[in-house]
């Protein structure tokens, strides 16, 4: 059997790239390493914030933002500085991005039923001077319905695409080697892994039952990143962000192991700013663990006061939710790989979001009647009642 | 099961710092000088100047509606016993993304270690550092992960549906 494309790995975005690729006619095999629990990835896990700029979303809110402001802040976050090598496309692709976040981004999601919860969040708020990191106006647009809803828009283009014979989806398909020939990529050789109960986001086996080749001139990597790799994180940490921790927990599934960027690699593909991650410092362990060291982030409002582990305050701009990587690389450099708030029960019933999907039942489950009914109880729940439940 | 193992919570401040040491089973944390902090903050709250930069960003974010509506507490004196228990909160390091990755074009191909296309051979998400190989550059704004997740996805599939 033929294919047009193979498409390496069904989180966000494997199925976006499948269903735009099907859409023209052409047949796409799209494998995946886990069993078909796990569908969308990382992403169904995630609490669907998505970046957008002047939305009706933020006018309605009094928010005045435009893609020159975006554009200042997203390059003074980023501080691109390997501009002739490194940084060539990426620095192209976030201009792209910003245009698409300005213009196509919400229509688009919304031709696809996607809609937005309507008080948009202000995360990364900086802390530095007006052009340096951080937003300078809150754009963190949830999606009504969070990562699921997400997941399901694409899943649901996907689910009419394999009934219409356009696309074949193979789960259990793990992908060891690309073949590449003159240059050319011309398929991928795998194992397939025994069957598995696992239910979305656990360990799944790695037994290998069989193997596979499939052939086609053209394949797509949508295979995630190294987050729950953490030889890998270690290996990769730069510098400048002190040591690595010692103690860290996940906040990403098991699968999101990293594999196919070496494998990339081995065949000639560029790795390029692997010094560059992205992890939170506000993780708690989750008491109903899904994946190994499951972690939870607290994303906080602004008011928790920080302390490192001798119970120094933290100095300006280390505020809850200013700035991830400078928190992270001021907590790191005290030579210990843990910090603390300390709050007020006023400060945790207004303040205290958990990030992901299965974290808040009302966003996620698209119930304003719930939503509503948490705001209210927000002020009337004990604390212990907020932090034990879910 | 202990439902909340990272926090801990007490009527006074006292209890609260012991309580914190015990978690992390150290002595590391001194009541007095945490007491002199906080303290020195909350009296900031009766100062309409003030130089505490937090207390400053909590009265701008008060100014935003949403902000006010579900994140932005009323600013108040921590060590107030009206303001209920005191809560703290052990936080650890939680692993999440990669910034960088696979090198791509704009058209989503991946690159070789001369900056030539590898042919027929795409990347999009996080592999493809969500573009480019590091559309975020040091830092990112957030909201731009899965966003990044579409872009890339939908980059890749015109290209790849149009060739």
């Amino acid at each position: 059997m033929g294919f047009d494309v193979i498409v390496v790995g069904a989180g966000l975005a494997g199925l976006t790239a499948t269903a735009e690729i099907a859409d023209g006619g052409k047949k796409v095999l799209l494998l995946d390493q886990e069993p078909e629990t796990s569908i969308g990835g990382q992403a169904w896990w995630s609490f669907g914030g998505l970046f957008l700029i002047d939305s009706p979303e933020q006018r309605k809110m009094g928010i005045k933002d435009s893609k020159e402001l975006a554009y200042q802040d997203w390059m003074g976050s980023a501080g691109f500085d390997r501009l002739y090598d490194e940084d060539y496309w990426a620095k192209q692709w976030a201009e792209a991005y910003l245009d698409f976040a300005a213009d196509e981004k919400r229509d688009w999601l919304r031709s696809l039923g996607i809609k937005f919860f309507p008080v948009v969040g202000w995360a990364e708020r900086g802390g530095y001077l007006a052009d340096g990191h951080g937003n300078s106006v809150p754009r963190f647009h949830i999606v009504w319905g969070t990562g699921p809803a997400i997941v399901e828009a694409f899943e649901k283009r996907i689910r009419t695409q394999i009934d219409q014979g356009l696309v074949t989806y193979l789960p259990r398909h793990r992908v060891d080697q690309l073949l590449i020939e003159n240059g050319a990529a011309v398929g991928v050789k795998g194992s397939i892994l025994e069957p598995s109960n696992a239910k979305r986001g656990e360990k799944s086996s790695r037994t290998v039952i069989d193997d596979f080749t499939y052939k086609s001139p053209t394949i797509v990597i949508s295979s995630g990143g190294i987050g729950a790799n953490f030889d890998l994180i270690r290996k990769n940490w730069p510098e400048r962000l002190g040591s690595s921790p010692q103690n860290m927990i996940s906040g990403v599934p098991d699968h999101v192991d990293g594999r196919m960027l070496e494998i990339s690699e081995k065949t000639g593909a560029r790795i390029v700013n692997r010094d560059r991650m992205w992890h939170y410092t506000e993780g708690i362990k989750n008491h109903s663990p899904v994946w190994t060291e499951h972690g939870i982030r607290i994303l906080p409002g602004p008011s928790s006061l920080w302390f490192d582990a001798e119970g120094n305050r933290f100095q300006a701009p280390n505020f809850p939710g200013f700035d991830t990587l400078g928190t992270l690389e001021t907590i790191m450099k005290t030579g210990y790989d843990y910090s603390w708030f300390i709050l007020t029960q006023k400060i945790i019933e207004k303040e205290f979001a958990l990030s992901g999907s299965e974290q808040n039942p009302d966003l996620t489950g698209k119930s304003y009647k719930r939503l509503l009914e948490r705001l209210k109880k927000w002020s009337a729940r004990s604390c212990s009642s907020i932090y034990g439940s879910r | 099961m202990d439902q909340g193992e990272d926090f801990v919570v007490a009527n006074n401040l006292d209890d609260l710092v012991n309580k914190m040491n015990e978690l992390v089973d150290n002595s590391l944390l001194n009541k007095d000088e945490i007491k002199k902090q906080i303290e020195a903050r909350d009296r900031e709250l009766d100062n309409l100047f003030t130089k505490d930069l937090q207390v400053t960003a909590l009265r701008g974010s008060r100014f935003y509606r949403g902000d006010r509506l579900i994140r932005t507490a009323k600013p108040h004196k921590i060590l107030d016993p009206k303001n209920g228990p005191l809560i703290a909160v052990k936080l650890n390091i939680i692993s999440r993304k990669t910034l960088g990755g696979l090198q791509t074009n704009l058209s989503g191909q991946v690159l070789n270690s001369d900056g030539c296309v590898i042919k027929g051979l795409y990347a999009a998400g996080e592999t493809a550092g969500f573009g480019g190989g590091g559309v975020h550059g040091y830092r990112a704004l957030e909201g731009s992960f899965l966003g990044g997740c579409l872009f890339t996805g939908k980059i890749v599939g015109e290209n790849i549906r149009t060739s």
